[in-house]
């Protein structure tokens, strides 16, 4: 962010601010500049953003009478009530610190809607709010809007996006629409209008599924704001918000998935105020500070939006399924509450719970590096005490909390429990259920000539013994093609359980261990994740230990547990033992810590570009059957330097021998 | 077993945090990883005399650099502070650096004179190429080091007992010290001082000048013939780096075509990054220093 200058007087600041009243001059070092005064108002600049938002008032207090008066003009001859089915609308607005904004939506809302005893309010109030007395106060029955109900919801602060879901999940309306407090209903009837256009688009898709959003010419072209879904779209969907993002990206998700089902509908001429201080059409207060569109925040939202375009496909083709299948008399079946559930389940861990952050943070993240690759040294050379006695050292400095949970990323105030409940995840019903057509998919592609499941390269240093084989489907935030294109069968069916794969953190994997296997005692790198083994095919003889419990496994039976507990797999039997695992976000973790997780999976491209930068390369590209590297400059000097100082053209790496190429041709070495 | 300790004791000392690396030291010397909490070298040949200062007087070329101390001295001062000054902020060592400023600058490393340097320095190069211990048998380098006042270089240990190091101070600098084990020393102009530095060392300026001193390398006395040439031959060759410059990639060929140098890949990084670029759809690819990337069309030479 860019803090200006201390030297810059708090005058010129304040006239910098004032040329923000021109739309050209609204640029981010201008929202800066508000932000670092808002948050440090000493040197004498105390005064400048009240008296820049005195400003702001006194032209919105202008302009929007007149655009109130144009739109009130404007307004198409009344909608005669009788005519139309008034739907049921829920409107979802989470608000911070603004209960005067909040009233102020409600009273413009019934003040303007010619039927506002079928509209619902719900408001999505942090508990960490220093206004949620006041918002108590304000809607416990006291405030008479004429509005059905209004319904206050406190909790954890999870962020907009989860607020939204939370709301949604609540909602009893037909429609379900996306609010601010920021936002004001100016337009007399627009409720009318609303319920014309739902009957219009209910009448060309008995499905039901659609989006709107109201209009009034205020968008550029090809965009939109507040989405309006139907109830089937919700519920086909699953979710209202997606989770995933850090800031405002959640509405373009929901107009793009519309726009690829082509069931986008402006509702046109009508008129929603949206006072954002962006605009200088509402004051800079904390609450916009709070959320504020950092440029390096958006950039990660936009690049994790652009790599998740195959998410929205997906949805979208959920809810394309819907409407086929509505088109077609079949029936509609599958475990849909529960996939709204989980996106209201994900709230959160307390305030404060979250990993430590700065030079504390930091040192204790690697020191739990150090450690545990310490630890692993010991075990690997099979001495398990002296391993204890550096994880219970470990524990003793604060490092961990439990000398058997040792994970090198670790997130205090998580529940630590070895092993989880798999009843308390829906979707372990969901795969118990589909266990015969995975396993029956998966044994017929074992063993097959092009049989993608191979002797492990990432996990080959925890192998004492045996052999272990994997293939992942899923890793990095995508089905790996290579891989899932062999198991068609278990990729719809996981692709149904949003938790293992859009909002998987880890991976999905086949593992096949051979008897004789043993994989020695270790821990996971996270205890952000849990892991779910679906087991395929047990013989006798298998075991895992996790902690201090050892098991085995059942035939289609899963086992929940937290792999940054030290666990342990033997095979004494004879035959290969199959499991497939998923991995899932830890329940307790809050929309931010998953945000930040789900954006750390890389996409292809930045895989390749990791891939050449740390071997220095400059390029690739294919020649024939062979790819051919260059070398960046510096490196490719310096090779050539060595190159010519023995005087050689050429080497190549045979196995563990090297033979050198000359310009006679003579050999060497 | 010494390194993952080595990390983790550093990682404390890092953070300068020093009860818990004394703690680890304790527990690591416990399970007889190191035989002495100070001394933690990761490459440990047993048997050695272990001295923290061993006597320079017992070293031939500690008389010998002492007496060419003054055109050492004279040159080395002349080359500092001049607008092709070689020294230069460490990189590799700056992980050590908890406060102030080291710079370094490379003679000798890895049984090559560093010609870019030693250019500017031909009568020091001269001197030291007297002394073989230093040079075509060290299995060190040579370099100079100059601290600014303020620094300090955290608790750490070198990588190995066979090796000694030896300093010789051109600018001692009044209030810069150095501990080696339990005891604490200072730079005299002009006299060498050896130290062990496997054993636990550390260093402070608190002066008001810059310290500058030419640091060498020399094998352990106590080393025995065979343990020698191993040390020597553990020197990467031209051949060895060449080699490590194809493993460390996944690269099975490198030749120079036009001028050009061209690499193939072996079999699993061709299929890796294959995959990469069959998912892009394109024929290859040109990597930025920025991480960007556009692709590679074919006849477009650079």
């Amino acid at each position: 962010m860019t803090v200006p200058t201390p030297r810059e007087r708090p005058l010129r600041q304040f006239g910098r601010l004032l040329s923000g009243h021109l739309a050209k001059n609204r640029t981010v070092p201008l929202q800066d500049l508000a932000t670092s005064i808002l948050r440090d108002p000493s040197g004498g600049r105390g005064w400048i953003i009240p008296a820049i938002n005195a400003s702001i008032r006194a032209r919105v207090a202008l302009t929007s009478a007149r655009d109130r008066s144009v739109a009130i003009l404007g307004n198409q001859p009344p909608v005669r009530d009788d005519d139309v089915p008034h739907a049921r609308l829920s409107v979802l607005c989470p608000s911070r610190q603004r209960p005067g904004g909040l009233r102020r939506l409600l009273r413009s809302m019934a003040g303007t809607a010619t039927h506002p005893e079928r509209i619902e309010v719900l408001c999505y109030v942090d508990s960490d709010d220093p206004a949620v007395a006041r918002y108590r106060k304000m809607l416990d029955g006291r405030l008479v809007t004429g509005l059905d109900r209004v319904v206050l919801q406190v909790g954890e602060p999870i962020g907009l996006p989860a607020a939204w879901n939370a709301l949604a999940a609540a909602a009893t309306g037909d429609l379900l629409a996306m609010a601010n407090d920021d936002q004001v209903y100016v337009q007399r009837g627009w409720d009318l209008a609303l319920d014309r256009r739902v009957q219009e688009l209910s009448a060309s898709h008995a499905d039901g599924v659609f989006c709107m959003y109201f209009d009034a010419d205020q968008y550029p072209e090809g965009s939109a704001d507040f989405p309006i879904v139907t109830r089937a779209w919700f519920e086909g969907l699953g979710y209202f918000s997606p989770e995933m993002f850090q800031q405002w990206q959640a509405e373009r998700w929901i107009f793009d998935i519309a726009r690829r089902l082509d069931r986008l509908y402006p509702i046109a001429g009508v008129r929603v105020d949206h006072l954002h201080f962006q605009d200088y059409t509402a004051p800079f207060d904390a609450t916009y500070q709070r959320h504020r569109i950092t440029r390096e925040k958006s950039l990660a939202d936009h690049a994790l939006y652009i790599r998740a375009d195959v998410d929205r496909e997906r949805a979208a083709q959920v809810l394309r399924g819907l409407i086929d299948r509505t088109a077609s008399p079949a029936t509609v079946t599958g475990p849909k509450e529960d996939t709204m559930a989980m996106s209201v389940e994900d709230t959160g861990v307390e305030p404060g719970d979250g990993p430590l952050t700065g030079t504390r943070g930091y040192i204790l993240q690697t020191a739990r590096r150090h450690y545990a690759n310490l630890i692993d040294a010991w075990h690997y050379g099979g001495r398990p005490a002296d391993a204890w006695a550096c994880a219970e050292l470990a524990v003793a400095q604060g490092v961990w909390e439990h000398p058997l949970q040792r994970a090198r990323e670790y997130i205090p105030g998580l529940e630590a429990r070895p092993l989880h409940d798999a009843g308390t995840f829906w979707f372990t019903a969901l795969l118990e259920q589909r266990y015969p057509e995975i396993r029956a998919e998966i044994e017929s592609v074992l063993n097959r000539p092009d049989d993608p499941v191979q002797r492990t390269t990432d996990d080959n240093a925890l192998i004492l013994a045996g052999d272990w084989k994997q293939a992942h489907l899923f890793r990095d935030g995508a089905w790996q093609e290579d891989v899932a294109r062999h198991f068609p069968v278990t990729r719809a069916i996981l692709d149904g359980i949003p938790e293992v794969t859009t909002f998987s953190p880890g991976v999905i994997t086949v593992s096949r261990v051979v008897p004789g296997t043993h994989i020695m005692a270790h821990c996971g790198p996270t205890n952000a994740t849990l892991r779910i083994h679906l087991p395929l095919i047990v013989p006798p003889g298998v075991w895992i230990r996790v902690a201090d419990e050892k098991l085995t496994w059942e035939e289609g039976r899963c086992l929940v547990f937290d792999d940054s507990f030290e666990h342990e797999v033997g095979h004494e039997g004879d035959t290969d033992r199959i499991v497939l695992i998923l991995d899932t976000l830890h329940p307790d973790l809050a929309g931010q810590h998953s945000q930040r997780l789900l954006q750390r999976r890389l996409t292809t491209e930045e895989q390749m570009v990791a891939f050449l930068r740390d071997g220095g390369f400059a390029e690739v590209r294919r020649e024939g059957d062979d790819l051919v590297f260059e070398p960046e400059p510096a490196l490719r000097d310096l090779i050539l330097r060595y190159m010519e100082n023995t005087g050689v053209t050429g080497a190549e790496l045979r196995g563990d021998a090297v033979r050198w190429h000359r310009p006679a041709g003579a050999e060497l070495g | 077993m010494r390194t993952a300790y080595s990390n983790l004791i550093d990682g404390w000392f890092a953070a300068g945090e020093e009860q818990p690396a004394r703690a680890c030291v304790d527990l690591a010397v416990q399970q007889g990883v190191w035989e002495q909490p100070l001394q933690r070298d990761r490459d440990h040949v047993d048997g050695l005399t272990a001295q923290p200062l061993p006597d320079p007087g017992q070293f031939w070329f500690v008389h010998h650099l002492e007496r060419h101390f003054a055109e050492i001295s004279a040159e080395i001062r002349a080359v500092l502070g001049g607008v092709d000054d070689p020294v230069r902020p460490t990189v590799e060592d700056d992980w050590l650096l908890r406060a102030g400023s080291w710079q370094q600058a490379y003679l000798f490393r890895e049984g090559e004179w560093q010609e870019d340097v030693c250019a500017r320095l031909p009568v020091t190069q001269a001197i030291l190429a007297e002394i073989p211990e230093m040079t075509t048998l060290s299995p060190g380098v040579i370099l100079l080091s100059r601290l600014a006042p303020g620094t300090h270089i955290m608790p750490h240990c070198g990588s190995t007992n066979a090796v000694l190091r030896v300093h010789l101070p051109i600018i001692p600098a009044e209030g810069a010290s150095i501990r080696v084990g339990t005891e604490t020393s200072t730079w005299e102009e002009g006299r060498c001082l050896v130290f062990d530095d496997s054993f636990e060392h550390e260093v402070w300026h608190r002066g008001e000048e810059d310290r500058v001193v030419l640091i060498m390398d020399v094998l352990h006395p106590g080393v025995d013939a065979a343990h020698r040439a191993a040390l020597l031959a553990n020197r990467p060759t031209v051949q060895q780096r060449v080699t490590a410059f194809l493993r460390d990639r996944g690269l099975a060929e490198v030749r120079v075509v036009d001028g050009r140098l061209q690499c193939t890949a072996d079999g699993s990084t061709a299929h890796k990054v294959g995959r990469y670029l069959d998912v892009l759809g394109v024929p290859g690819v040109r990597v930025s220093a920025d991480g960007s990337w556009r692709p590679f069309r074919a006849g477009v030479g650079d």
